[in-house]
């Protein structure tokens, strides 16, 4: 007889629910959302479970398995201990539609907040007087007049163009786990978002303040759970949140920096 | 069977369905942060056994040694009641620089403030969190340690210079290494690899660019990449460094006052 997996999913909507236990059969490779399915095949045909791909690459299956989010689809049963069973919770951070579902849909309002890519007029590109120096034709292919950037500088900005959307982030950080602070912070998938821009060698937006005031940069506190969970590991914290810091005390925190701009407002 | 959706709640201090020892990591890092506070106050205040070798009245024969926690060594004025030892004009610049550095601040956000304690589990104060907007504010000049920082990383290497010359029998000087002169040499290494793998320095030399061209730019882009590389090791060099200067310390203590010899290699 195949050995026995022993399930404890939570059912129920926001307000009201429960654990409830099944019991399906283990196969070999099995990850924890085909156990979810199943459940629903076997026992529940209404079990609400979000998913796509089974490939770690939509972000829809996210949930908390034994209290750590994660993706189901990656999950694989045999890493827990045969006879113990699974916990299977929604994610924390969102209101719970049904079962494992949950309406993520405030991440799409922070997401508006945002500005999008600004073209630099290419002319006039090049923010650092060094590259200056170089000649506003670096920034044009020579043949197509396209503008055009280096490997180096789109290999950093590539990083961030790898979220799946998946938000295990947005619900492991304690500002909106913990401190349900979602009217005043943004969350790190976001600002994962705003660094890709930023650090855009061809943009010219300008997000900095946006990203202190009304995306809550200093709420974190770079204690990091977001670059823990995330399942395209991102270095979120040291790539993205860290360097949008600096550049936020570059511009509002520095005394020395904000001094200079005083006696010297052009430069 | 069915248990009740209420126990799915997160609301005490390390309430959390998570089943592994998630407690271990910040009960460790507490104890380590607590026991190198509680050794820096003692020795900083002990304001005795701090340096030795030829000039210091101390082992005449031997190189000149100074405690980490004593350098740069001030002269105070008389004036000054006797137990405020040099050493308290001086760890201020370390122990700002330490406790305004990006990972020291997850570590003991974490450790010691429970804030979160670990992923995915309760913390104790949820009331009116302001994160580093509040009185953390302060953590955004780091950078201003940083650049003391170097210059401490430059006491340290004028250190290991004075620790390989020794007085030599007919007078004069020679170079020579003692235990004591790898240990405050090993001290400078990890002191460096801290200093030159800040997140601030990353900024300053080339992260805070966009464009990377430019004759300046690709120097600078190699710049971060090298500091890049080593930023990804930073919490290891910071418990390394905090851990090699408590020995640096804790060894010229034991020469100063006479407990143990350092032994010349060379
Ligand atoms: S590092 Fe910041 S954004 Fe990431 S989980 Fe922690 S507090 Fe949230
Ligand atoms: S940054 Fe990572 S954890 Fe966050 S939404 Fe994107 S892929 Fe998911
Ligand atoms: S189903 Fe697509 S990421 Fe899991
Ligand atoms: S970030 Fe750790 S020393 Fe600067």
């Amino acid at each position: 007889m195949a050995e026995e997996a022993i399930l404890h999913i939570y059912r129920g909507n926001n307000d009201k629910g429960e654990m409830v236990e099944y019991r399906v059969p283990v196969q070999p490779g099995m990850v924890v959302l085909d156990a979810v399915h199943a459940v629903q095949a076997m026992y529940s045909p209404d079990l609400a479970v979000r998913w796509n791909c089974k490939a770690g690459k939509c972000g829809s299956c996210s949930g908390e398995v034994n209290g750590k989010p994660r993706l189901m689809c990656m999950d694989r049963m045999d890493k827990y201990p045969a006879g113990e069973p699974i916990v299977i919770r929604p994610i924390k951070s969102f209101p719970v539609m049904k079962d494992l579902a949950t309406d993520v849909s405030w991440n799409y309002r922070v997401n508006k907040k945002i500005p999008p890519f600004q073209m630099k007029p290419v002319a006039t590109s090049l923010r650092d007087a060094d590259a200056k120096s170089a000649g506003s034709e670096s920034r044009r292919d020579s043949a197509t007049a396209e503008p055009r950037f280096s490997q180096e500088e789109a290999d950093r900005v590539q990083e961030f163009r790898k979220c799946i959307e998946c938000y295990l982030c947005q619900n492991v950080c304690h500002v909106l786990r913990d401190h349900e602070k979602h009217e005043e912070f943004g969350g790190p998938r976001f600002f994962v978002r705003v660094a890709s821009l930023e650090m855009h060698p061809l943009d010219c937006g300008d997000r900095l303040e946006l990203v202190k005031d009304q995306l809550g940069l200093g709420f974190c506190n770079i204690t990091r759970c977001c670059t823990e969970v995330c399942p395209e590991h991102i270095h979120i914290t040291d790539n993205a949140i860290i360097p949008l810091k600096e550049r936020v005390v570059d511009r509002f925190y520095d005394p020395i920096k904000k001094l200079l701009r005083i006696v010297f407002p052009k430069a | 069977m069915a248990s009740n959706a209420a126990t799915l709640r997160e609301d005490s201090l390390g309430q959390t369905q998570r089943r592994d020892l998630w407690w271990v990591q910040p009960v460790a890092m507490a104890a380590a942060f607590i026991a190198f506070i509680i050794y820096a106050t003692y020795r900083g205040l002990a304001n005795a056994d701090y340096m030795y070798g030829h000039g210091t009245g101390k082992l005449p024969e031997s190189a000149y040694f100074l405690s980490p926690f004593y350098s740069p060594l001030l002269a105070l004025p008389s004036w000054l009641p006797a137990w405020l030892g040099p050493a308290i004009f001086v760890m201020w610049m370390p122990a700002g620089f330490r406790l305004t550095c990006y990972y020291a601040r997850r570590a003991y956000y974490r450790a010691l403030f429970a804030d979160p304690p670990a992923c995915a589990v309760a913390e104790m104060c949820k009331k009116n969190y302001k994160g580093e907007r509040g009185v953390w504010i302060f953590q955004n000049l780091h950078r201003y340690f940083l650049y003391l920082a170097m210059l401490l990383v430059l006491m340290h290497v004028y250190h290991v210079v004075e620790a390989c010359r020794w007085p030599a029998e007919g007078g004069g000087m020679r170079f020579g290494v003692s235990v004591g002169t790898l240990v405050i040499a090993v001290d400078l290494l990890f002191l460096s690899l801290y200093v030159f793998s800040c997140h601030s320095l990353r900024h300053l030399v080339g992260g805070r660019l966009d464009c990377f061209s430019g004759s300046s730019g690709e120097s600078r882009y190699k710049l971060w990449r090298c500091c890049s590389a080593l930023n990804e090791h930073h919490g290891k060099y910071f418990w390394l460094s905090l851990f090699t200067v408590g020995f640096a310390d804790f060894y010229i203590w034991m020469v100063a006052s006479g407990r143990i010899h350092d032994l010349r290699l060379f």
